[in-house]
């Protein structure tokens, strides 16, 4: 658990990105899948029965989920709920010049705690005040210095912990080296909804994706006959079918469509920016 | 021995409730939850589980509610639902109690002893009028 009373967020939505206010008409978050949601939404008409007798309970099914929102945070690079991080970043000249462009390992942001200069046996040397620190771009992962208040604006910072505007010179010194590993440390909650427990529904759609594609691979090839006949004194029958490619187009369509919401989700929390040396 | 606890729904006395995979409430009104625990050792494969009545002068059961956030973790003090069974307990929250949905872990204290377990995806909160963004 993490004390986050010092939080610093933008205060808009995490999904939809930058939403300041929803009227509620549309649901687009909800809590995570419940395994009759599993079985409603993606395993209609399923047998979930094998030839052996086994079955898939909705313990098995509730495990199938626990695995699929697991398989789903790798695959994103994104943590489901809400979570506290901290890492230390380096010191990159360019990034330095541009207002110190910081992307978080983790994101979307949700709240930044802290950004200083710790040195490596983790003693503070520099806070950065809240007062300087850009929030609006937490949701592609960037943090920016931007301290245009404290240089133009009022002096006065509240609820910093830097008390004078002695940072900025110090700043300012330090923006002559051109690379300094591990330098910046940063602490940090990320995750891909501001209201605990509750998720984005294409998120939950995923995960039923993933969990309905693992479920299906598996009843699939227990379906191992394509035909059969049976004859006895000259009459004869016989049925053929699909045999263990019973739901291949059915996985298809999953595969298609979990790579489209993997797209589709790194590409509204995540953003390309290049800034380097020339 | 492996404890652990099955949510319960639809209670109405100790020989009238039944199972369910999680706890769906709404937030902002009161609710009462029912569990009761269980030896998963003596789990069947069919997945039949024997519930499981704690011995002690002096039992204590909580229900925690987790949160990453110190100001939001929830921790409530189960109470018996019944002396004629041992297994049964309840929670109640209140409207201000506001769950996330998710895991829910148990602390059961015997004369002293703590052994903790948990519900995976035990309980599922609903915000009528504010799921437009989250």
């Amino acid at each position: 658990m993490a004390n986050l009373n010092k939080s610093l967020s933008y205060g808009t939505a995490i999904y939809p990105v930058h939403a300041d206010e929803t009227s509620g008409l549309v649901k687009r978050c909800e809590p995570i899948l419940s395994p009759e949601q599993l079985r409603s939404r993606y395993l209609k008409g399923i047998p979930m029965a094998f030839p052996n007798g086994d079955t898939f309970t909705d313990a098995d099914l509730k495990d199938k989920i626990m695995l699929a929102m697991n398989e789903a945070e790798l695959l994103l690079n994104m943590t489901i709920n809400r979570e506290s991080f901290r890492q230390k970043l380096p010191m990159d000249r360019s990034l330095y010049n541009a207002y110190i462009h910081l992307r978080a390992e983790r994101g979307p942001i949700i709240s930044l705690e802290k950004l200083a200069i710790v040195s490596s046996n983790r003693q503070n040397i520099f806070e950065i005040p809240a007062d300087w620190i850009e929030s609006a771009n937490f949701a592609k992962r960037l943090i920016n210095v931007i301290p245009l208040m404290a240089a133009y604006g009022s002096n006065q910072l509240q609820g910093s912990t830097t008390s004078t505007n002695a940072g900025i010179a110090f700043l300012t010194i330090m923006g002559g080296l051109g690379w300094v590993p591990a330098y910046w440390e940063i602490e940090y909650t990320a995750g891909m909804s501001a209201k605990e427990g509750q998720v984005p529904v294409p998120v939950n759609e995923l995960i039923g994706v993933i969990a309905a594609i693992s479920i299906l691979s598996l009843i699939a090839p227990t379906n191992i006959w394509t035909s059969q006949s049976l004859s006895q004194d000259g009459v004869s029958q016989s049925s053929s079918g699909p045999g263990p490619q019973v739901y291949r187009i059915r996985l298809e369509e999953l595969e298609a469509k979990k790579h489209e919401i993997i797209k589709k989700l790194k590409g509204i929390f995540t953003g390309k920016f290049f800034i380097d040396n020339i | 021995m492996k404890i652990s606890a099955r949510v319960v729904k639809n209670y109405a006395n100790i020989n009238n409730f039944s199972f369910g995979n999680q706890w769906e409430i709404r937030a902002n009104e009161p609710n009462t939850l029912y569990f009761q625990l269980v030896d998963s050792d003596l789990a069947s494969k069919e997945g039949c589980q024997f519930r499981y009545i704690p011995v002690g002068t002096d039992i204590d059961v909580n229900v925690i509610f987790p949160s990453i956030d110190d100001d939001g973790d929830l921790t409530v003090a189960a109470a018996p639902v019944s002396a004629a069974d041992g297994s049964l307990w309840k929670v109640d929250l209140t409207a201000l109690q506001v769950p996330a949905s998710g895991n829910v872990v148990f602390e059961l204290i015997v004369d002293g002893v703590t052994r903790s377990f948990g519900i995976v995806n035990g309980i599922q909160v609903e915000y009528p009028g504010s799921e437009g963004s989250c």
